[in-house]
């Protein structure tokens, strides 16, 4: 891998592509000392239903104390790994801080969806399967319980 | 960089295989499962050419004598490093110390350990990859073993670690790309399907074994390993007895012993044999055949040459695909 | 001995996509592997072949990427064949001391019970020809040797034999051949010589080269 890759035209032509078939309206991508902001702008904003699961769910205001688990890329929301049907973890399931809840996939990539803190799962706010955006709420976790 | 904990687990260093001394008698070597070493090597932007640790056998342990970043592909074997479990298809930076713990997979058959910057063992006529039955290349021409160091090649610079980093990344399994293949609908859907073209000796066979082959599943006996599977089923005739010239083959080779039960030669299988062949699994399946566990079945689906080169050509699409995404992802990444 | 279908023609096919597979017509003898190893010279040099890897009168050429049209590969082979003239490989000689038969000779039995032959003619016969390599294969510095005598070739084993020593002296079928590493084997196993045919530190590597000659020396017989 070269030192400070760019981005390159090419490549920004397929990351456009992947969002235009996602259903993605916007996207920032950061780099060393720059940062990219590709909008695609429509006639009209439609909410686009994928193959039939359902697009971002309102999102409820959360509660003082819960912890809101942030996308921070878009991606397909995966719950359970691709190779696995057990899902990475259940409501009510304790979890540390730097685990794996879920994975976001972009074409074949998978990045984690990382606990930011100990706590408790509530629930997903988003269906498995869904596009999400960068910055979704995709989960609340609750206080650790203290044991 | 990493210290095995791990006694007889028939571990070996391998690469892509050691190309062009055929004629000295050397078979090729290399992964079984070639897909999952290059993806690995691509997680931790690695040369193509970077040798890995191919495990075949469970539980394995290693830890970690110095920080580096690693990648795991293959089966699905319920990793963890130390506490933290490691995904499937995935890289992950090691810390000194760590022990990493492969566990038993759910399915498949090998699993591939990549260290970052590649295996650090000398290149034998080409390659890194482990000739066992010459006793050079690899590990000091053996498989691995309890107490054995195994070093990384030194990375130009340190790592650094970027924020969101510490849990790593992965791909899908090359499965979710590339899918199943199909066969009949009454099949077992847990058995592996290759495609496989004939060989010269497909003729001699008496129709009914040619149809058995076809149309049954076949079983990967306990006499299975790096040189071959041998396989359980129906006993194969051909019209008259074949006695056959030494002639090359290549992984893939199905040979039919007097016995009639088949073998597969595979990437530690003599360069070449004289036993009669009745096909050859195409090269694009074999990372499939990698991951068909001991007991499982097999079955075999006829194909054609141009469709068998088509296999190959979606192979490489894939990796190219992967490449560009992997590196698109590392970015700036050392 | 000929393989099954036999007639005037070579016969081609191929392994897959991996390599194409030449299988000259007619009697396993000096001349034909000497065109045989004329054409992998030849063949060697083509594009797209990753090596020319003589056998016994046939030739394996594997693929740096199969080509998209085997015929043509084929019928290049066919035209080669055609013109190629014998390669007088002539190398060196070497003399390896046997001792046949008891425990490095375990199929011995066999080959007396295939041959009807006693156990002093096999080894009479066995060591009385000037071997030519014909090819290498099989295990890394293993040779594949011309001129052993038909009246003791015995069909190889229904069942192949693990863990065979290196220096193995075997026949299987009309072929002879030393095994230069220990490993298994579907041969007939009739004695034993100490040699060392591969050194993977040299640029060439394997001790023999086709064209090379051996000669065994009895030097015991275990009856």
């Amino acid at each position: 891998m070269t030192q400070g890759k760019e981005l390159q035209i090419s490549e920004l032509e397929q990351i456009t592509g992947w969002l235009e078939t996602a259903g993605i309206e916007f996207i920032e991508i950061g780099g060393k000392g720059a940062v990219v902001r590709l909008t695609l702008e429509r006639q009209t904003l439609e909410r686009q239903t994928l193959k039939g699961k359902s697009a971002v769910n309102p999102q409820p205001a959360p509660s003082v104390r819960e912890t809101q688990v942030i996308a921070v890329s878009p991606g397909v929301v995966l719950t359970c790994h691709p190779m696995r049907s057990t899902p990475f973890v259940e409501p009510g399931a304790a979890v540390r801080q730097g685990d794996v809840l879920g994975l976001l996939r972009i074409a074949q990539l998978c990045l984690p969806v990382v606990a930011p803190c100990d706590g408790v799962v509530v629930k997903w706010l988003v269906e498995p399967g869904a596009t999400v955006g960068y910055g979704t709420t995709l989960m609340t976790l609750a206080p650790a319980r203290h044991l | 960089m990493i210290e095995v904990l791990s006694n007889a687990a028939l571990a070996t260093i391998q690469d892509q295989g050691r190309q062009g001394y055929l004629r000295y008698g050397v078979g090729t070597s290399g992964a079984m499962d070639r897909v999952a070493l290059a993806v690995g090597n691509l997680l931790l932007g690695n040369p193509d050419d970077a040798a890995g640790i191919e495990i075949p056998l469970f539980p394995f342990r290693v830890r970690f004598t110095e920080d580096v970043a690693f990648a795991l592909t293959g089966a699905d074997c319920s990793a963890r490093l130390g506490k933290r479990p490691v995904l499937p298809w995935w890289t992950l930076q090691a810390k000194k110390d760590d022990v990493l713990t492969i566990g038993v997979p759910a399915s498949g058959a090998r699993c591939y350990l990549l260290l970052k910057g590649g295996v650090d063992v000398p290149i034998v006529l080409g390659s890194r990859s482990t000739q066992l039955r010459g006793e050079f290349g690899g590990f000091l021409g053996r498989q691995l073993q309890k107490g054995d160091v195994i070093q990384a090649a030194a990375v130009e610079s340190a790592y650094t670690e970027k924020e969101g980093d510490a849990a790593g990344f992965g791909v899908t399994p090359p499965s979710w790309t590339l899918g199943g293949l199909e066969t009949s609908p009454v099949a077992n859907p847990a058995d592996t399907v290759v495609r496989v073209l004939p060989a010269a000796e497909y003729e001699a066979y008496e129709q009914d074994s040619i149809e058995a082959f076809w149309r049954e599943s076949w079983k990967v006996t306990p006499q299975s390993d790096r040189y071959g599977y041998r396989l359980g089923g129906p006993v194969l005739n051909s019209k008259r007895p074949v006695e056959m010239r030494s002639h090359g083959i290549v992984p893939g080779v199905i040979q039919v012993p007097p016995s009639g039960q088949p073998i597969i030669q595979l990437r530690d299988a003599q360069p070449s044999g004289g036993y009669p062949k009745i096909g050859t699994v195409i090269e694009a399946d074999l990372w499939r055949l990698a991951q068909a566990r001991i007991g499982s079945k097999l079955r075999f689906v006829q194909t054609n040459y141009e469709e068998a080169v088509d296999a190959l050509d979606e192979l490489d699409r894939y990796m190219t695909k992967l490449r560009h995404l992997v590196g698109l992802h590392r970015g700036d990444r050392p | 001995m000929t393989s099954i279908d036999s007639d005037q023609k070579p016969r081609i096919s191929l392994l897959g996509t991996s390599a194409m597979l030449f299988e000259a017509p007619g009697e396993l003898d000096l001349r034909t592997q000497r065109r045989i190893w004329a054409l992998g010279q030849r063949a060697a040099t083509w594009e797209g072949i990753r090596e020319a890897v003589p056998g016994m009168s046939n030739l394996m050429l594997t693929f740096d990427r199969p080509p998209r049209q085997p015929a043509s590969l084929a019928a290049a082979l066919n035209d080669a064949w055609a013109e190629a003239e014998e390669l007088s490989l002539e190398g060196k000689t070497v003399v390896l001391p046997v001792q046949y038969g008891g425990d490095f000779g375990p199929h011995l039995s066999d080959v007396v019970a295939h041959t009807g032959l006693p156990v002093d003619e096999i080894v009479a016969l066995h060591s009385e020809p000037l071997y030519t390599v014909y090819a290498l294969g099989s295990h890394p510095g293993y040779c594949y040797l011309g001129g052993m005598d038909p009246r003791i070739a015995a069909p190889r084993r229904k069942v192949p034999v693990l863990g065979l020593p290196g220096g193995a002296v075997s026949i299987g079928g009309v072929q002879t051949g030393v095994s230069a590493s220990a490993g298994p084997s579907g041969w007939n196993t009739i004695g034993h010589t100490d040699m060392s045919f591969f050194d993977p530190a040299r640029t060439n590597p394997a001790m023999l080269a086709p064209g090379d000659m051996i000669r065994f020396r009895v030097e015991r017989v275990v009856r």
